[in-house]
């Protein structure tokens, strides 16, 4: 019984290392070597005895806790920047004073100034570098948070934002890019996906149409299948005529004899719907409801002073949407469309570098955009791969031993 | 922190907690208050600059005395008579560094009352970066707060709960709150809540608890879906309805029994 009961605190204790929660004794234990990075929790235990163990250290959390809360920001003023905040409709902030090194890759010069965005202020001030006045007198960091959080930058989005640059990434805004989503002339340049007869119901080809790139990577891992069904699909008549039906092309096979050398070949012939990759659904209507969904950040490495140009930045690791869970629905395939064609794709070995341990779906990744729903304090990151999956081959053994012959 | 829209409303029902209007209590300061805040800050750095000439006065005599000292205790090591003959000398020279050190804070002092503290070597005053806005005389709440759900909604400060979906979500939460549940938001889970048993900072939860609508079919593959997620890190999975007619809550939890 004592066994099991170990065995679940010690899963849940990894589980519930996915929340964010932090244990505050860790933050302030002076005694102990202090832990690099954002804080860990400690243990948990299974749930309340009534012991007096129980009680101190769940004391002793909730004080933890409070002096955190009450910890009040103090900093020598060698340290500290100052900014003059300029309200709406600027909404940017000033630096008269600059100390450290953290406009390597913060803040953009305007005509020889300083400038801060406002979740570049709000972040600086939370971290004891940053004096912000406003009309002469100092802005408390209640007064930024409201005076600060609107507009563009909504409190989830400054939520993701500081998540991000604590973990040591250098984050930036997206700059809407010209080929961005409102580009009407996308969907203009349309091709013909469907090489099935037309439909005559305009609204249920439209259908169709929305759903193509998931329903035919569902056709095309259905068509890679093994030999056997492929030889039946040549051979047998009977079966070709129930495929034919729905093809309506009556009376001609797909695959009409003659000389295959290879599988591909064959596959070709088989292939009635072409597969579509989500970066180049050209003809999917672009012009739907704007769901609020943007490039919102661009997400780089740790940079070093001098090693970073905000200027060049060079290919961002990650393209982050920032998505609040309670008032939105997630993004319809149109606005995925959008969002995977805002940007250029990013070289192959910048997308390697950023996931460390790569699942198979994920070796041919070119694209992907990072999702963070926010829910109150929780963030949860989930990442939208485009994984081509019409360049994705399976090798069959006989295929193999096929090219051996041929050489 | 932030709280949950649940427990905004809770609290708001409950009396313990009244919402202020941030925007309106934060106003423009007054030339006077401006004024006001400004001599604040140069006499808290004046005050600051004082403990720091003071300590480092004291710091500069307690290293001359401890060198003196071991001058000192070298020379009585060497040549007692010699030591005997110094030490009038050296309280004169202590009388002299006094004197200095005397002068030198007196200048201090009027750079001071000049306001050029900046100027002085070595000091740099410690700034104090404001969490809360109370100290500040122009902010004020009064007549900014609202004390109750209906106040609040008037003002357009509060709308949660808007929908027959928040409504429902709502009866749950304070349903399983008024159970003794600690309850916080369950989206790393697929769910709507976590339940824990005690306060989250020690205890592990127990339950994920989704909210649905009454009527919902539930497929046999989202059974499959709800006992899989809550297996997989040691949870009950709890299904939760609201019932209209009868004013009550209906539970119902999946769990892997574990047979095979």
């Amino acid at each position: 019984m004592q066994n099991t009961k170990g065995n679940i605190e010690e899963i849940n204790e990894q589980e519930d290392d996915i929340n964010q929660e932090i244990d505050y004794i860790s933050l302030f234990a002076k005694e102990k070597t202090k832990v690099r990075g954002i804080p860990k929790r400690g243990s948990k235990d299974f749930e309340p005895d009534g012991s007096e163990n129980q009680h101190d250290a769940l004391t002793s959390s909730l004080n933890a806790l409070q002096n955190a809360l009450s910890e009040e920001r103090n900093v020598s003023s060698r340290q500290l920047c100052k900014a003059i905040w300029h309200r709406a409709p600027i909404s940017k902030a000033m630096i008269t004073v600059s100390k450290g090194s953290h406009f390597h890759n913060m803040g953009h010069a305007i005509k020889g100034k300083m400038w801060l965005y406002p979740e570049e202020c709000l972040f600086l001030m939370d971290r004891c570098s940053l004096s912000m006045q406003y009309c002469g007198v100092d802005m408390s960091l209640q007064h930024a948070y409201c005076e600060i959080i609107g507009e563009w930058l909504t409190l989830e989005k400054y939520q993701v934002y500081a998540y991000l640059k604590r973990i040591g990434f250098t984050v930036l805004r997206a700059q809407p890019s010209p080929s961005s989503s409102t580009n009407t002339s996308v969907c203009s340049q349309s091709q013909p996906l469907i090489q099935t007869p037309s439909h005559t119901n305009a609204t249920s080809h439209q259908l169709q149409q929305l759903q193509l790139p998931w329903f035919l990577n569902r056709i095309n891992s259905f068509i890679i299948s093994p030999f056997i069904y492929i030889t039946n699909l040549l051979n047998s008549s009977s079966v070709l005529s129930s495929r034919k039906s729905a093809n309506k092309k009556e009376d001609q096979s797909l695959v009409v004899p003659g000389e295959y050398r290879t599988y591909e070949q064959v596959y070709k012939k088989l292939q009635i719907i072409k597969s579509s990759s989500i970066t180049h659904c050209h003809n999917i209507d672009v012009d739907v409801e704007d769901e609020g969904y943007n490039i919102d950040f661009l997400v780089y490495k740790e940079s070093a002073p001098g090693k970073f140009k905000k200027k060049n930045p060079g290919s961002p690791l990650f393209h982050v949407v920032v998505a609040s869970a309670e008032t939105q629905k997630p993004p319809s395939l149109p606005t995925l469309c959008n969002l995977f064609n805002s940007f250029p794709s990013s070289s192959q070995t910048n997308s390697s570098q950023s996931l460390e341990s790569q699942s198979p779906s994920q070796l041919s990744t070119r694209k992907n955009i990072l999702f963070a729903i926010v829910d109150g304090s929780n963030i949860s990151f989930l990442e939208y791969n485009d994984i081509m999956f019409d360049n994705i081959h399976v090798n069959l053994i006989s295929d193999h031993v096929e090219k051996k012959m041929r050489y | 922190m932030t709280l949950m829209p649940e427990e905004v409303t809770l609290l708001l029902s409950k009396g313990i907690i009244v919402l202020v209007d941030e925007e309106k209590s934060h106003r423009l300061p007054t030339q006077v208050q401006i004024e006001e805040f400004k001599q604040k800050i140069s006499q808290e750095e004046n005050i600051q600059l004082q403990e720091y000439i003071k300590f480092t006065e004291e710091k500069k005599l307690k290293i001359e005395c401890l060198r003196k000292n071991n001058d000192l205790s070298q020379d009585i090591k060497g040549e007692r008579n010699i030591a005997k003959e110094i030490s009038p000398n050296d309280l004169k020279e202590k009388d002299v560094l006094f004197q200095q050190s005397q002068e030198f804070q007196d200048q201090q002092n009027s750079l001071n009352l000049e306001n050029k503290s900046s100027k002085i070597q070595g000091f740099a005053p410690v700034v104090n970066i404001k969490t809360s806005s109370t100290s500040f005389a122009w902010y004020n709440y009064n007549g900014n707060c609202f004390s109750s759900i209906d106040l609040a909604k008037q003002n357009d400060l509060w709308v949660w709960p808007s929908t027959l979906k928040d409504l429902q979500k709502y009866k749950i939460y304070c349903d399983l709150w008024n159970q003794g549940y600690y309850i916080t938001s369950g989206i790393k889970f697929g769910g709507d809540y976590l339940l824990y048993p005690g306060d989250p900072l020690r205890y592990h939860s127990h339950f994920i608890a989704i909210v649905l609508d009454i009527d919902k079919i539930i497929s046999p593959m989202d059974i499959i879906t709800f006992g899989r997620l809550g297996t997989t890190v040691k949870k009950s999975y709890m299904l939760c309805s609201w019932n209209q007619q009868q004013d009550k809550a209906v539970y119902y939890c999946l769990e892997w029994s574990g047979f095979g």
